[in-house]
């Protein structure tokens, strides 16, 4: 067991924290959730892409620096630490990136890739259909096959930042005769595609950026189909793990809010159990995910283990901000207060999205403990 | 980076409880006494008193991570013997000053006496594999639990097809793989003589504490009546960790490090790369 870095990552820790002071606004931005906020961010990811820090673990021929795993886990360290600002690229390089290097073709990769790590052209997933969310095999929208391509038509629905971004990915029921699971195609598809309408929903914490979108007919050309067809399921469940586990939600981003919470405390001593657990927390999902990536760099996958990851770092993050909310009370610098509610909100829906936590433990029941279905 | 178990790590641990399967069953559990001295010459042989102890005392030569990984597998079957302070905290306390005494203890000829247990590493020494040995507790009572729910059937199905006998269950396993890395950091730490060693040894003793208390409760529920009769197993495992959860330091006792150490620290994760 070994838990030192090598000159190489202790190298590449400096660098990106010394980029990151340098160059994190010192302002914070408005939410990217919201409208005048997502451009913002688009701006600094366009900076983090043309520094080379927007994608490091991709391929140097996509705007990556083909930096490891435990680098990447560095970077996000150091990228929470210097409270940069959220990816609102994310959706596309955490989640459909990932699907574009397995199940892509090199044409999708060639077009697709560079722009969507640029922040050029940016992605959000149509997954969710209003019958369709915790069981997602129950999608309903469906594709016909025309002349070089498919008209896809349908409806999907809690698309993070889809009122302002430029593509969706989503599942669409390619044959017709099937159900569940199967016949399912991924696709691609433009907003601005004729038949495709986006309508914004605003979001508790008074955002947007959550979206609907209706599909009426709408041609989407056979290069968009991500995967062979028939097979979107094994494509969309490959970017369900991800999302659950290590490339969503680094440990980084926990380090930091415990930090933070440890910050207050300091000042607080009614506070100070809370802010030991949320460090003890912080640290055991430190850890857990270095055994992750060990194993997966001696070839065991993740698998099942996402999910309990999920559960904890979900439930791990309420708990942080809620301690945090305890001790604020109105003797507070306002802005502080105001991070940590919006924090706060946005903690609420980690046990919801990528996944239920009700859903993730029966996974764990069944898989993991081996209980009967 | 690399924190991950090796298979040779695997095998130790594996050949470990193949042994102490045969060593200490459940019935040596539940009464202890009278087989006391030959499974104690059992564990000897097996070599859990010479885990870290150069090859010269007739120990392994191995280190504290091999260690707790033994004392975890002793806590799956819930050794009702004094292996913890022999093994993790008096035998490398006595191999620098009495290596006669040592030499000995690690033959089984002797376990450990109070004194053994005064030196500078003791405490932190007996959290950590004390921790270890939770997290076997926590493992086996756990198993105790899902296997119950697999076979006891009510409504016609096993009740381990419920979502509320499964979300407990699952909430249990949870508890165990995150606090597992704690203990296997800890461990890591006391082998590199990290400057934080006896900070991470509190941090991996309260949730190791917290984990096996939190999963007797569960077990117990899911158990149950049945459970909650001396008859059955689980209470064995379940007392055993109340006393652990006493031993070298109580949640509280650690809860007060941990507070004391986070007011004097300004940056939490500054020494976790050293």
């Amino acid at each position: 067991m070994d838990l030192t870095f090598s000159p190489r990552e202790d190298a590449f820790r400096a660098e990106a924290r010394a980029w990151l002071e340098a160059n994190v606004p010192r302002e914070r931005l408005p939410s990217g959730d919201s409208r005048e906020g997502f451009r913002a961010h688009l701006q600094w990811e366009k900076c983090l892409f043309d520094a080379g820090w927007a994608v490091v673990s991709w391929p140097k021929a996509y705007g990556g620096r083909e930096a490891s795993l435990v680098e990447w886990l560095i970077f996000e360290e150091e990228y929470y630490r210097a409270s940069a600002p959220q990816r609102v690229t994310q959706n596309g390089i955490f989640l459909l990136a990932p699907s574009l290097f397995t199940f892509g073709t090199d044409e999708q990769r060639e077009r697709i890739l560079r722009p969507m790590a640029r922040g050029e052209f940016t992605w959000a997933q149509a997954w969710s259909e209003p019958g369709a969310g915790s069981d997602l095999a129950a999608t309903r929208s469906k594709a016909t096959r025309v002349d070089g391509g498919w008209r896809l038509s349908g409806q999907k629905t809690w698309c993070t930042r889809g009122a302002f971004c430029d593509g969706f990915y989503g599942l669409f029921r390619t044959d017709p005769a099937s159900e569940r699971h199967r016949g399912l195609s991924y696709f691609l598809f433009d907003r601005n595609a004729p038949g495709v309408t986006v309508r914004g929903v605003e979001k508790l914490d008074g955002d947007e950026g959550f979206a609907e979108v209706f599909l009426d007919d709408a041609f989407v050309p056979d290069h968009n189909v991500l995967g062979k067809v028939g097979e979107g399921w094994k494509v969309a469940m490959s970017t369900t793990n991800s999302e659950r586990g290590l490339t969503l939600r680094s440990p980084g981003r926990f380090m930091a809010t415990a930090s933070r919470l440890a910050d207050l405390a300091a000042q607080r001593p009614e506070g100070l159990d809370d802010a030991v657990n949320a460090w003890i927390d912080a640290d055991a999902y430190r850890l857990r995910t270095w055994t992750t990536v060990s194993q997966m760099t001696e070839g065991v996958e993740p698998g099942v283990g996402s999910s309990l990851d999920k559960v904890f770092w979900s439930e791990m993050d309420i708990r942080m901000h809620e301690a945090a909310l305890r001790l604020l009370g109105t003797d507070v610098d306002a802005l502080a207060a105001k991070a940590w509610w919006k924090g706060f909100q946005f903690a609420l829906a980690g046990p919801i999205y990528a996944g239920t936590n009700e859903i993730q433990r029966n996974v764990i029941a069944e898989r993991f403990l081996g209980l009967p279905r | 980076m690399r924190f991950s178990l090796q298979p040779d790590q695997v095998q130790l641990r594996d050949a470990v409880a193949a042994t102490l399967a045969q060593l200490c069953p459940p019935a040596e559990v539940r009464a202890p006494a009278k087989n006391a001295a030959s499974r104690w010459s059992g564990y000897a042989e097996l070599g859990l008193f010479g885990i870290e102890a150069p090859a010269e005392f007739g120990g392994l030569g191995l280190g504290p991570v091999e260690q707790v990984l033994v004392l975890e597998t002793c806590g799956q079957f819930a050794l009702p013997d004094p292996v913890v302070n022999t093994a993790m905290v008096a035998v490398p306390g006595l191999v620098g000053c009495n290596p006669e005494r040592a030499s000995s203890m690690i033959r089984g000829e002797e376990p450990a006496i109070p004194a053994d247990l005064d030196h500078p590493e003791a405490s932190v020494r007996g959290a950590l594999g004390t921790a270890a040995f939770q997290l076997g507790l926590a493992t086996t009572m756990l198993n105790l639990a899902v296997e119950y729910a697999k076979i006891r059937e009510q409504f016609g199905k096993p009740i381990g097809s419920f979502q509320a006998v499964k979300h407990h269950l699952a909430n249990a396993a949870i508890s165990i793989e995150f606090a597992r890395p704690l203990v296997y950091r800890a461990a890591t730490s006391l082998a590199a003589a990290h400057i934080d060693t006896s900070i991470h040894v509190s941090m991996a003793k309260l949730r190791a504490d917290e984990c096996a208390l939190f999963v007797a409760k569960t077990s117990l529920q899911v158990h149950g009546a049945i459970g909650y009769t001396t008859e059955h197993d689980l209470h064995l495992w379940m007392k055993r960790a109340w006393a652990c959860a006493a031993a070298w330091g109580t949640v509280n006792d650690h809860r007060a490090v941990l507070r004391a150490h986070l007011l004097r620290t300004t940056d939490l994760w500054e020494n976790h790369h050293v």
